[in-house]
């Protein structure tokens, strides 16, 4: 039960940013920690960072107390799960598993029989058991998934690291595998902290959420506070699928515009800000409604459950989520309203929020 | 998969044709050479040009001569010996070079030199090296409190100046392919296993040099057949001297059939060298593919595998419940 500790760490590579900017974060003992952001914000950086293959130039990393600047990675004792695998190509499964024990910094602490027990034990838990005598070659993307965790578990790591496990893996196995790694880190109670693109799961499976984009942490926090409180801009639009309607504004002190409408939103000193609405919260209507700006329907995707309208109004484009089988057609007029309750109000230069959508 | 291949084989002839002008080639360069040279070597064909098949007469001649048991056993002890150390020393530099940060392009181009000289260079270069009497390594040898050696004059010390020289000139080329390799060896498993607690020695023999060994058997190979036909060095270095103590089988072929003029029998051994040269480049070859081959047969298996995996189960319909909480 380690506590990861980031304190203004810094690593720039002689770009024009740093790829990681002066991030800071506390991971609680056993807790699951995801960092969401498009590739290039610095995810993979920052793992790194912290399994000790690349230095940070600025900044302390600290796991259980300990400053880790200076103890080479062989010797951190955290585990790393790699975005392609990265099994030994020349090693079967179970040689592979077993590296990590039989590693010199390990050496004499563990019988061969221990080893084998291991080995065994955790390729049950990953249901790996009879691809053990394989090569990586002979193994799918998701066998190999497996094989990759595996090896990062087998030694019961201080800290486990994952760099973009399941990015790689179809739909169905991608929400599989998000499952059964949240039982798995219950199951072992180690701290894990997990890098990935896709918001969702940080949503899903995050006791705390780092937003980074940039090489910047936008936002640290509870799953339900980057999604229902987003600091910025940025974070509102990395969490959420479909994404939220960013749109101009401007407020005054009576309230805020916002497609043309009055909405009594937010008061304030007056000047343009950015209306964040997320597209279930966005009344869509074929009839005209009252308080609704009027606009036209440009394309309407189902997802099943739900239909994604994309409505354009005044040249701005809301996109609205709705139950399947309201029948909206490209062209067909559209009524729009946006709830005041539900909007979030983010500062126009700065991207700063104002004011959070009211929790129902 | 066959029809495609005998019909091609059968009704397009024309094909045929279009390949015949290089085919006419590869016949009149290596093919007519090569029955030409076997047909010498069962004959007893002299520098004047008459001749009479007389079967496996030469080659029970130089099978039975003390100068060609003693060349072609120099040619084997120089290919195993030379090889081997390039190897080594080209390994050790292409490491070296890979994890210096510094003047890296600078170093390759260096290293890359002696590779470029013409033997005979090489040859005359060392040779003037190595001269007892006023060659600069007789005059360090002094200077330092060595015995003088008798570079030219004993068998050991006349075959490691040899192989001294090949190496010099043949490590660059070990060097060039292995340091290739490694600059191509993918990065994340090397990483994984700094991760996983290897380093320095252990990631070298455990990780690096089996994900080499396809690129090794390679550059071995290549060294090897040149290794086997070695000639401009010793022809200007000793001349297989003293007496024919360093000789070789290329260098006997050459006493014998261009300044005797018994080419029957110089055809005789460099026939014997084919053979020898086949069977070791065939024992190589194998070798390299049966790296290879566990890594493309194992490649099929996989594919069979993911099919067989991809069929749905039936009795897996229904979605196994979760096992512990799940959030």
């Amino acid at each position: 039960m380690e506590t990861l500790t980031v304190t203004g760490v810094t690593k720039t590579f002689g770009g024009p940013r740093p790829a990681v900017d002066e991030l800071s974060f506390t991971l609680g003992g056993g807790e699951f920690g995801v960092v969401v952001g498009p590739s290039g914000a610095g995810k993979t950086t920052l793992l790194n960072m912290i399994a000790g293959l690349v230095p940070p130039d600025t900044g302390e990393i600290t796991l259980d107390g300990a400053s880790l600047a200076g103890t080479a990675p062989e010797r951190r004792d955290i585990a790393m799960v790699f975005e392609n695998y990265a099994l030994y190509p020349h090693l079967s499964v179970r040689r592979n598993l077993e590296f990590p024990l039989r590693a010199p910094v390990r050496r004499g602490t563990l019988s061969r029989s221990q080893i084998t027990d291991r080995v065994t034990q955790v390729a049950e838990t990953l249901r790996i058991p009879h691809l053990l005598d394989r090569l990586p070659s002979q193994l799918s993307g998701g066998q190999r998934q497996r094989v990759s965790l595996g090896r990062a578990l087998v030694r019961r790591p201080r800290l486990l690291l994952l760099d973009e496990p399941i990015t790689h893996l179809d739909a169905k196995l991608r929400h599989e595998m998000r499952t059964e790694l949240k039982r798995i880190q219950r199951e072992l109670g180690v701290t894990t902290l997990y890098a990935t693109p896709d918001q969702s799961d940080a949503l899903a499976l995050a006791d705390l959420v780092v937003v980074l984009d940039a090489g910047r942490a936008w936002q640290v926090g509870t799953a339900a506070d980057v999604y229902e409180r987003p600091a910025n801009v940025t974070v509102a639009r990395t969490l959420g699928d479909p994404r939220i309607n960013l749109l101009p504004g401007r407020r005054d002190a009576a309230g805020v515009t916002v497609l043309g409408q009055r909405v009594d939103a937010d008061h304030g000193p007056a000047g343009p800000v950015t209306v964040g609405v997320r597209p279930g919260d966005v009344e869509l209507s074929t009839e005209p409604l009252a308080g609704a700006a009027a606009g036209r329907v440009l394309l309407a995707q189902t997802l099943g459950y739900q239909d994604v309208v994309y409505v354009d109004v005044e040249g701005a484009t809301v996109r609205a989520t709705v139950p399947a089988g309201i029948v909206a057609r490209p062209g067909d007029p559209a009524w729009v309203r946006l709830p005041a309750a539900r909007l979030h109000v983010f500062e126009a230069a700065s991207g700063q929020a104002l004011r959070h959508r009211e929790v129902v | 998969m066959a029809a495609p291949q005998s019909r091609a084989a059968g009704g397009q002839w024309h094909k045929h044709l279009l390949l015949s002008p290089p085919l006419a080639f590869f016949a009149a360069f290596a093919l007519f050479p090569l029955g030409f040279t076997i047909y010498v070597s069962l004959s007893n064909w002299s520098i004047t040009g008459e001749h009479r098949f007389i079967g496996f007469g030469n080659y029970a001649t130089i099978l039975a001569s003390d100068t060609f048991r003693q060349s072609f056993l120099n040619t084997v002890v120089f290919a195993v010996v030379t090889v081997l150390l390039q190897y080594v020393l080209g390994l050790t530099l292409a490491l070296l070079v890979y994890r210096s940060t510094r003047g890296q392009s600078a170093l390759r181009l260096l290293l890359l030199v002696p590779m470029m000289f013409t033997p005979v260079v090489v040859g005359f270069v060392w040779k003037t090296l190595f001269d007892p009497s006023y060659g600069p390594i007789s005059w360090l040898f002094d200077r330092v409190g060595l015995p003088q050696v008798p570079w030219f004059s004993e068998q050991l010390p006349a075959m490691a100046a040899i192989v001294i020289a090949d190496v010099w000139q043949w490590t660059p080329f070990m060097f060039l392919i292995l340091f290739a390799a490694l600059r191509s060896l993918p990065t994340a498993p090397l990483e994984a296993a700094m991760v996983d607690g290897a380093s320095g020695r252990r990631l070298l023999f455990d990780h690096m040099l089996p994900m080499l060994l396809p690129a090794s058997m390679t550059a071995i190979l290549l060294r090897s057949i040149e290794a086997f036909k070695l000639f401009d060095v010793v022809y200007l270095m000793t001349g297989g001297g003293p007496g024919v103590k360093t000789s070789t089988v290329t260098l006997s072929a050459y006493f014998t059939g261009l300044r005797s003029g018994d080419l029957g029998t110089a055809a005789a051994m460099t026939t014997m060298l084919l053979i020898v040269v086949l069977i070791a480049t065939m024992v190589l070859l194998r070798l390299l593919f049966w790296a290879g081959r566990r890594r493309s047969r194992a490649d099929d298996a996989a594919a069979l595998q993911v099919e067989r995996d991809d069929v749905p189960d039936p009795t897996e319909a229904v979605d196994a419940p979760v096992t512990t909480e799940v959030r």
